[in-house]
């Protein structure tokens, strides 16, 4: 009986123990409220047992000097997560990023597939707002697992539609529309002028003989033209990190 | 000058349907260089034979009008009693071809077309006043912007034809011109751009530039209704001046030359352009141009001018007496502009964005 109540108080004074083993959310930085991340948990913890896996994000305030790679790596291998899963780590004050990926994950989340997530949330990132960034994340993470259970990982040349940017197009639209109707009715305004001082005589050229023709290089330029490296045909690159497990997985910086 | 029908003594006028004089009281016509020939040539520096030096027959001047008779007034304008109604009839110094204001009768000046100020030739009007009055409309109805009031009220001040004195000159120049070009091709690794300096040179001719030679009219509107044909040019004669209105020059070839050179050095330079062949792009770093020889002619050109006035403004109209082009400058309705913007822009916007979205939505 003790023993019990024991137990429970030390499951309310103490929850700082029950932080890894399973949790998605481990926000070190503050980077959201908690209300935030309870919410995006929520979002996590449903994809990750939908598919088996572990979905985590994982903030914390600065590197020290070690490269996110490794600590994302070593996050997930020392914390109690399973054989299969990903993790995605945000350094607030180095403001740099990792995916760390384990097991089935490494091939449902490849590196095409991982670059175009970054390209999706890297400007909630910059302005700071992890809230959209995680979300999105989150969404994502759930959209790429199912395609990889049907067989279909996002890949080079099979990544999901881009959603419909409605207001940047909207502007677009009435910028276009507003100078192709700005430049008619100032042709047509245009014609009511029709008095214009004669510029040249091209009429008039009755003959013209070349007498004299030379042209000679006065320097040349060489510009070097970079090819972007891509990584062939798409699939996951691959590393080993310090606990002996294979993980596949990308970085940056934002 | 009035041309007296040899068959009726009416006044004659030149028709421009038929290139000949006729009466338009008896019918008859005349050939206009026939005519003339067939005159005493009082005015022309010759005297016809049998006829002593400044002695005038006025029984077969049939109507010539002579320096004397014609009166300077204190305000330095001319005036004369027209033969045919009595009417006082006034011009200024440089007048040389009307009609008496009162009975309608073409009145010449000869002596303002004699000796050192003949013309050498003229471009007899090929378009008669009705057409010009006709194309004054359609001018103004295609344009979609004048206010619909002034397209409305369909009223000009005045219509004259006026053989307009004009220098047209020949030169033959030298021209060069010097640019700067480039031209830029791939190479591995990259891609190589290559510099040059560019020389160009040529004899060019030019022919007949015009250039108004009559400080009343506006430079710019003798310009704009360019080009004349002047294949169809005849030798001069007043005859073809008859119901036409008509000034001699009061700007000299010397100051009309400074325009045409300036247009001779813009031609020079575009067409030693279009032989930069070759490059990606290339531009004019500086030309010369040096006339070897030039000449002027004076010529008359045939020109419809219209007046109207409209909201206290004046608008003048010129027509190209022998093509029929017309030009001129109009108003435009601010509203009619605003209206016109809105209908374009607003389908322009829902196309836009339709497209944008298709394109998202397939790929």
């Amino acid at each position: 009986m003790a023993f019990a109540i024991l137990l429970f108080l030390a499951g309310i004074f103490l929850p700082g123990t029950l932080q890894a083993a399973g949790n998605h959310v481990v926000d070190d930085a503050h980077a959201i409220t908690s209300g935030e991340a309870s919410e995006v948990a929520a979002m996590l913890d449903k994809t990750s047992s939908a598919y088996g896996v572990d979905v985590v994000i994982y903030t914390i305030p600065s590197l020290g000097g070690s490269d996110a790679t490794s600590v994302a790596d070593d996050y997930y291998d020392y914390n109690d997560y399973g054989p299969d899963g990903i993790l995605f780590l945000v350094s607030t004050e180095s403001r740099q990023w990792a995916i760390s990926t384990r097991g089935t994950c490494i091939r449902a989340f490849t590196d095409a597939g991982q670059a175009y997530i970054i390209d999706q949330i890297k400007d909630y990132m910059s302005e700071g707002n992890y809230y959209s960034a995680f979300k999105e994340f989150a969404k994502l993470a759930d959209d790429y697992l199912k395609q990889a259970k049907d067989g279909k990982p996002y890949d080079k040349g099979n990544l999901p539609k881009k959603p419909f940017k409605g207001v940047r197009d909207a502007i677009i639209s009435i910028l276009g529309g507003l100078g192709i109707g700005l430049g008619r009715a100032s042709l047509l305004k245009a014609e009511t002028k029709t008095v214009k001082e004669a510029k040249n005589a091209t009429g008039y050229l009755a003959d013209c003989q070349i007498t004299g023709a030379y042209e000679y290089v006065t320097h040349r330029e060489f510009h070097r033209i970079e090819r972007s490296s891509s990584s062939g045909g798409g699939g996951s690159s691959t590393h080993t990190s310090s606990s002996g497990a294979t993980h596949g997985g990308s970085s940056g910086s934002f | 000058m009035e041309y007296k029908c040899q068959s009726c003594g009416g006044s004659m006028e030149f028709d421009s349907a038929s290139q000949k004089l006729i009466c338009p009281y008896c019918g008859a016509s005349f050939d206009p260089a026939a005519y003339d020939a067939s005159m005493q040539d009082g005015g022309q520096g010759q005297p016809a034979e049998g006829q002593q030096v400044g002695e005038f027959d006025e029984t077969q001047q049939l109507g010539m009008v002579n320096q004397q008779e014609w009166n300077v007034n204190e305000d330095g304008l001319m005036s004369y009693i027209c033969k045919n109604c009595g009417g006082e009839v006034v011009g200024d110094e440089s007048l040389a071809s009307t009609n008496c204001p009162y009975c309608d009768s073409p009145i010449i000046r000869n002596d303002q077309f004699a000796g050192m100020l003949k013309p050498e030739f003229l471009i007899p009007f090929k378009v008669d006043k009705k057409t010009a009055k006709e194309k004054l409309n359609e001018f103004i109805s295609s344009k979609k912007l004048v206010p619909a009031v002034f397209r409305d009220q369909k009223h000009i001040d005045e219509i004259k034809g006026v053989y307009v004195p004009f220098w047209l000159f020949d030169a033959d120049v030298f021209a060069e011109a010097q640019f700067k070009a480039r031209r830029s091709h791939h190479v591995p690794n990259g891609e190589e751009i290559e510099y040059y300096d560019v020389y160009r040179s040529g004899e060019l001719s030019f022919r007949n530039i015009p250039a108004d030679a009559a400080s009343k009219i506006e430079d710019a509107m003798m310009d704009s209704i360019e080009p004349f044909d002047m294949n169809e040019a005849v030798p001069f004669s007043t005859a073809y001046l008859a119901g036409f209105m008509a000034d001699k020059y009061d700007v000299s070839p010397e100051e009309c030359m400074k325009r045409g050179l300036q247009r001779i050095k813009s031609s020079a330079d575009e067409t030693l352009g279009h032989e930069v062949n070759h490059f990606d792009s290339h531009t004019l770093e500086a030309s010369n141009v040096v006339v070897r020889n030039s000449a002027s002619h004076y010529a008359l050109l045939p020109v419809w001018i219209l007046n109207t006035t409209w909201n206290g403004n004046q608008y003048r109209f010129a027509m190209n007496g022998q093509t029929g082009k017309f030009i001129g400058d109009l108003p435009y309705d601010k509203s009619l502009y605003k209206k016109y913007f809105l209908r374009t822009a607003i389908p322009a916007i829902l196309i836009i964005f339709a497209v944008l979205f298709f394109i998202w939505w397939i790929r």
